[in-house]
């Protein structure tokens, strides 16, 4: 299995891929979070604080989930980009914290180019949705969880683990 | 001490010379005339009386005094005989008078009162340092010592004092740079290379230029090694203690370089990879260190190391621990055990990849713990991109500083010496470090426990450049690059700009190296990444590391303890240096380059004219090639297929306008030349050591791929006289066939793999007169009977260096 996605992994010279919809397969679990102390969020340029969100455990083709220093096409929710908590790989079993603010019952889950997600702001995440949607992307079904309360940003990412 | 009276011959005159190997002095053995007559006077040398009669006629060196009458002056000082013209002087080490220096013995003359003066770089001094300027008595010994390069004039003076007797005498002295004694046989011209390190199973060489040496032909000499010694401990005991089991004898012959074996089986290392050792060339025969003795070391340099395997484990066992201090601050720290009776050691931080994981670096860890580090890996906040990568490697660092007391119980309290610390960092946590030093530098981040001095090297692994270079800016930082050719995620390709790794290298300023390794994956420099290595001839991640971990030592020695021993790893091409533990068959493209400010004289980077035919020194240059062009290095069309508008075809050390790599190529067929006339502020060149350069093979380049092999050619500089040296430096080191990696276009050939080669200047004198205080060109010869043909290169910084 390995092999045949190694497969995958795209040349340096390549374009990005483009998600047709289809990348991330389900949404396993959402369970909304508050924290206890807020943390910066680094994966978009702004770095907002957050107090809450909603952990993610999402089914995703592991094609998109290849480690990679380069290629990496930044996981969006709406137009945020989410943090890895996990690599995903080769399991496809990916765990993302979506910062509060993101409806994501309501917002598609989609890969967008390959680029850092620290430089992405606002404008250039309302970019990526735009272009998701008109792609056909659409929101997965999900159901939330009962939420929880948390110490912190490491209490969070271990509970994801 | 080395007396170099080695005759006294009677003159005709009834003066008495003395010889020595170097000069004669003349001095008269006896004055005196008919007693003092007042009735008398001179006439030129007839001395007469009240009438005008001659009552004598002074004859050879009497001068006639009147009221005295024939007198011959004490001393007779005119002129200074050298057997060798000018009389040749070395530097001296600082505080070694014992080293280099020149005797020269002023016999007994009778009387004193002689004064001594110089002009030029030379220093006449006693046997204690001190500065002489006059002489009131003798016999006297006096030391002659290079404090420069040039031309000097030793004048000795006597004022005759009341007697007409005054006199000078020169000396004509030319000081010259120090040349080290020891090196190896090549086949190549000129048959001889100077080096500094040995390999541990290499054999070391004695070689005696009797051109640079005349003045000692004929002469018999005891060569010993010894052990490394200071200034200080070579002053304190001067005899010879040879360690190679038996001093060589032999008498320097005229003709050509005399080459002699001094060590066949090396084999002192004992719980260490380097040993550093000094030669003396004892002409006395005394077996003691004496002014006159040819030495190659002592004081802050030494004559030659000795470098072991590096990739072997060092003589401490190794603790580890892994520690949890909060989010992204998971450590995982190796130091040697006993390292309380090591004292406080330096830091050396791990920074992983996007995708890795801390733990995957064990190798790294042991090994340098093993020689005496402490290592530790820590999470790396990768996923979000560079910033964040270097925030983790900034709090970590802080972090294992702060808490070091309480760290594994306290084991390391007190041993980490917080002002030495080595960055590494993979992938993107190799450009992770790089932008952390930046964000120190520009004052965007100040960090707690250190500061950017005590970051006192960095190494990247494969970085990303996903930043500008003026953010993610090495800045002065000692910079170590290595990376694999067959990279499958940073590729280093040309259609990559984030892959492009060597423009970190090019923006660093301070001294920096890199080392490209054939066959090597982005994942051999970790544990547990899957294989991504994309080539053929993979290496495997064994090997890989098996390399890297000789560099990470060497790294960390040489810049970390300051152990120059081992600079030669960085500084000479692999294949002409191939460590120990590695396998036979390994490629490695070797690129080094000193501080830039250390302000060396660059004859040619590229940097400041576009124009091919006038360099950046203002030098005019005549290319005898074909497809001349310089620019950025920089794939034009970022891909590989070969276009003749394109003839940066593979570089990737620049990619957008921020980046500084500039260069030049061309090609030829059969043979060609690439000369550049020196100019006049750059010509004196005997302040210096090496001739720099480093070059590439063109990818995919027809020529490139019709000569399907290594690449070398010969050098010629040539004075303002016209005289020539030549150094074929082929079995030094070479450029390696591009590595025949596909994509990117049609053909096989990667990114560009620059080699640096450094020929030592003291090779070109080998059997040469030439005066490289007045270097007139330097080219480089193309094919014919000096390299490959037909061949395609990209060239850049032509400079000189020490």
């Amino acid at each position: 299995m390995i092999l045949s996605l190694l497969l995958l992994l795209p040349h340096a010279h390549a374009a990005p891929p483009v998600d047709d919809g289809h990348a991330v397969r389900a949404i396993l679990s959402a369970t909304p979070f508050e924290l206890t102390t807020s943390y910066p969020y680094d994966w978009s340029a702004e770095h907002p604080d957050v107090k809450s969100g909603t952990l993610l455990v999402l089914d995703v083709d592991p094609a998109w989930l290849v480690p990679s220093d380069i290629h990496q096409a930044v996981l969006f929710v709406g137009a945020v980009p989410a943090e890895r908590v996990n690599t995903g790989f080769p399991d496809g079993r990916l765990v993302v914290i979506v910062p509060a603010g993101v409806d994501v019952a309501r917002s598609p889950v989609y890969f967008s180019g390959y680029d850092l997600p620290e430089r992405i702001d606002a404008a250039a995440g309302q970019k990526a949705l735009e272009g998701a949607v008109n792609r056909g992307a659409l929101p997965l079904p999900m159901t939330l969880a009962t939420g929880v309360v948390l110490r912190d940003h490491e209490a969070v990412m271990k509970a994801g683990l | 001490m080395i007396d170099f009276c080695m005759a006294f011959h009677l003159l005709p005159s009834g003066c008495c010379a003395l010889l020595t190997p170097f000069l004669w002095v003349l001095f008269g053995c006896h004055g005196g005339g008919p007693a003092p007559d007042t009735s008398t006077t001179c006439d030129g040398a007839n001395l007469v009386d009240a009438g005008g009669a001659t009552v004598q006629t002074c004859e050879d060196d009497a001068v006639c005094v009147t009221g005295t009458g024939c007198v011959t002056c004490t001393p007779v000082i005119t002129p200074l005989y050298a057997t060798s013209s000018p009389l040749r002087v070395e530097p001296t080490s600082a505080g070694i008078l014992r080293s280099r220096a020149v005797a020269v013995s002023l016999p007994d003359g009778g009387v004193g009162g002689v004064t001594l003066t110089v002009e030029g770089p030379v220093d006449v001094v006693d046997a204690n340092g001190s500065p002489v300027t006059s002489l009131t008595s003798l016999p006297a010994t006096v030391y002659l010592r290079g404090t420069g390069t040039g031309a000097a004039t030793l004048t000795a003076s006597f004022d005759g004092g009341a007697l007409p007797c005054a006199q000078d005498g020169t000396l004509q002295i030319q000081a010259i740079n120090t040349a080290p004694l020891v090196g190896r046989p090549r086949t190549l011209a000129p048959g001889w290379e100077h080096v500094e390190s040995y390999r541990d199973v290499d054999p070391v060489y004695l070689g005696l230029d009797p051109v640079r040496y005349s003045d000692r032909v004929g002469l018999p000499y005891v060569a010993y090694v010894v052990k490394h010694r200071s200034a200080e401990e070579w002053a304190a005991d001067p005899q010879l203690v040879d360690v190679t089991g038996g001093a060589e004898s032999g008498t320097l012959a005229a003709g050509a370089l005399n080459v002699t074996g001094l060590w066949a089986s090396p084999d002192l290392l004992e719980d260490d990879v380097s040993a550093r050792y000094d030669v003396v060339v004892d002409f006395g025969g005394d077996g003691r260190l004496d002014p006159g003795d040819l030495v190659d070391g002592p004081g802050e340099d030494f004559g030659f190391a000795q470098v072991g395997d590096l990739s072997m484990a060092g003589p401490h066992a190794v603790h580890q621990v892994d520690i949890d201090g909060g989010a992204w601050l998971g450590e995982r720290i190796y130091w040697p055990d006993d390292i309380e009776t090591l004292g406080p050691r330096p830091l050396i931080v791990i920074s992983h990849g996007n995708g890795h994981r801390y733990t995957w670096y064990d190798y790294i860890g042991q090994h340098l713990a093993s020689w005496g580090y402490v290592v530790m890996a820590h999470e790396n906040n990768t996923g979000p991109g560079i910033s964040t990568a270097s925030k983790t490697t900034l709090t970590n660092t802080d972090y294992i500083l702060a808490n070091q007391d309480t760290i594994a119980g306290g084991a390391l309290a007190g041993l980490i010496d917080g002002t030495r610390i080595a960055w590494i960092g993979h992938s993107r946590g190799g450009e992770g470090v790089v932008r952390a030093y930046d964000r120190i530098v520009d004052g965007d981040y100040t960090p707690e426990e250190f500061t950017a001095e005590d970051i006192r090297v960095i190494t990247s692994i494969a970085p990303t450049v996903f930043n500008e270079v003026t953010d993610s800016d090495p800045h002065d930082v000692p910079y170590f690059l290595i990376a694999g050719t067959a990279d499958g995620d940073v590729n280093g390709g040309v259609a990559c700009d984030e892959c492009d790794f060597y423009r970190l290298w090019e923006a660093d300023r301070g001294p920096k190296a890199s080392a490209y390794i054939h066959g090597a994956g982005h994942n051999d420099f970790n544990c547990c990444g899957f294989d991504d290595a994309t080539g053929p001839d993979l290496i495997g991640r064994d090997e890989a590391q098996v390399l890297a971990k000789g560099y990470f030592l060497a790294m960390a020695r040489v810049w970390l303890d300051g152990d120059t021993s081992l600079l030669d790893v960085f500084r000479r091409e692999y294949s002409g240096f191939t460590p120990t533990g590695a396998t036979v068959g390994d490629i490695v493209a070797n690129t080094f380059r000193d501080a830039e400010a250390l302000a060396w004289p660059v004859l040619d980077d590229f940097q400041a004219e576009e124009d091919p035919l006038v360099a950046s020194s203002g030098a005019i240059v005549t290319a005898g090639v074909d497809e001349l062009a310089e620019g950025k290095l920089e794939d034009d069309d970022s891909v590989l297929t070969w276009d003749p508008s394109d003839p940066m075809n593979g570089m990737t050390h620049a990619a957008t306008y921020i980046d500084r790599g500039a260069g030049a190529s061309f090609s030829w067929v059969d043979s060609g030349t690439w000369s550049l006339a020196v100019v006049p502020q750059q010509a004196d060149t005997t302040g210096y050591t090496f001739l720099a350069f480093s070059f590439a093979q063109l990818s995919r380049h027809p020529h490139t791929v019709a000569l399907e092999g290594d690449l070398a050619f010969g050098v010629t500089l040539t004075d303002a006289d016209g005289v020539n040296a030549h150094v074929d430096f082929g079995d030094q080191g070479a450029a390696p066939e591009p590595y025949q990696r596909t994509d990117d276009g049609l053909g096989a050939g990667w990114a560009d793999e620059f080699v640096t080669v450094r020929i030592p200047l003291s090779d070109f004198t080998i059997g040469s007169m030439i005066d490289l205080s007045h270097l007139a060109t330097v080219q480089l010869d193309l094919g014919g009977d000096h390299g490959a043909s037909p061949g395609a290169i990209g060239l850049d910084n032509v400079e000189l260096s020490r």
